[in-house]
C-alpha cells in the first residue's frame, strides 16, 4: 500500500509490532545509548579540548591580577619585547593574556605541580595553542577561562596564536617553560 | 430452495478481524501516542521547539549567567 494513505486499521498503534522491527528498535536504542555515554566518556578519556571554568571579566580587572603576579614572581625577561618570565609558586593562580600581538607574560612552571591558569584576551579574539601537545583554548575579551593544569613533562613548549587577529597574527608566538 | 445470501458474509472479514486484533475496535479510545503520530502539525511544533529550547535556549541562558570573576 502507498505510504501516503492513512492506515487501514483504526487503532494502528495497537497492532502488534513485528519481531524484526522490534529487534531493530532495540539494537538502534542500545547503540544510541552507547554513543550518548561516549560523549561523556570521550571527554574524560579522549585527548580533547579541556573543559574550563568561565567567568566574566574586563581587561582592566584581569591586568591588575596579572600585573600583581608579574611584580611578585618575575625571574628575568626574554625576547626583544622584554616580556617578563614568571615562576609562580605551585598551587597558585597564574595569569596569561593575549593581546595584539603577543602573549604576556612567559610562564615557567614546575613538572608535577598544579596551577590554576587564568587566560583572557585584551582586545580581540586570540587563540592559545600550546604545541606540540596541542592544547587549544580561545581567548575571548570580556571572558576569563580558568584551567587547572598539572604539567607532566618537562620541556619548552611553544605557544602560537591560532585565531586570526590582524596583520601581526603571524608574529604572535610565545613559549611556556616546564622545569 | 432459494439460497439466501448471508448478509453477514460481507462484513465477516472485518468483524472477524476486529474480534482477534484490537486495532479495529470501533469503540475503544485512540491511544495517546497514536493521536500524536497522526497529528503532523503537533509533530512539527515539537520538532521545532524542543531542539530550540534544549540547544539554543539552554545555551543562551548559560552564557547570560556566566558569573563575574573574583
Amino acid at each position: 500500500m502507498s505510504a501516503i494513505l492513512p492506515p487501514t486499521e483504526r487503532l494502528w498503534y495497537r497492532h502488534p509490532i513485528d519481531r524484526v522491527e522490534g529487534t531493530w528498535i532495540v539494537l538502534a536504542l542500545v547503540w544510541c545509548l552507547i554513543m550518548f555515554a561516549m560523549m561523556v566518556g570521550w571527554h574524560v578519556w579522549g585527548k580533547q579540548n579541556l573543559s574550563t571554568e568561565t567567568y566574566r571579566t574586563t581587561p582592566e580587572q584581569f591586568m591588575v591580577k596579572a600585573q600583581a603576579m608579574v611584580d611578585k614572581y618575575t625571574v628575568r625577561t626574554e625576547t626583544d619585547l622584554d616580556i617578563p618570565v614568571v615562576a609562580p609558586p605551585p598551587g597558585s593562580d597564574v595569569y596569561l593574556l593575549g593581546r595584539l600581538w603577543s602573549f604576556w607574560p612567559i610562564l615557567e612552571l614546575e613538572k608535577g605541580k598544579t596551577y590554576r591558569l587564568h587566560v583572557t584576551a585584551m582586545d580581540y579574539n586570540h587563540g592559545l595553542s600550546i604545541q606540540p601537545i596541542n592544547i587549544n583554548i580561545q581567548l575571548v575579551p570580556g571572558f576569563e577561562h580558568v584551567i587547572t593544569v598539572t604539567p607532566n613533562q618537562s620541556a619548552d613548549y611553544s605557544i602560537v596564536c591560532n585565531e586570526f587577529c590582524g596583520i601581526g597574527h603571524h608574529m604572535m608566538v610565545s613559549r611556556l617553560y616546564v622545569k | 430452495m432459494r439460497m439466501r445470501r448471508n448478509s453477514k458474509n460481507q462484513g465477516t472479514k472485518e468483524a472477524h478481524v476486529s474480534d482477534e486484533i484490537p486495532s479495529d475496535d470501533e469503540t475503544a479510545a485512540v491511544p495517546l501516542l497514536q493521536q500524536l503520530m497522526d497529528n503532523p502539525f503537533l509533530l512539527l511544533l515539537l520538532g521545532v521547539f524542543v531542539p530550540m529550547i534544549v540547544y539554543v535556549g539552554w545555551g543562551v541562558w548559560e552564557i547570560l549567567t556566566i558569573p563575574m570573576a573574583q
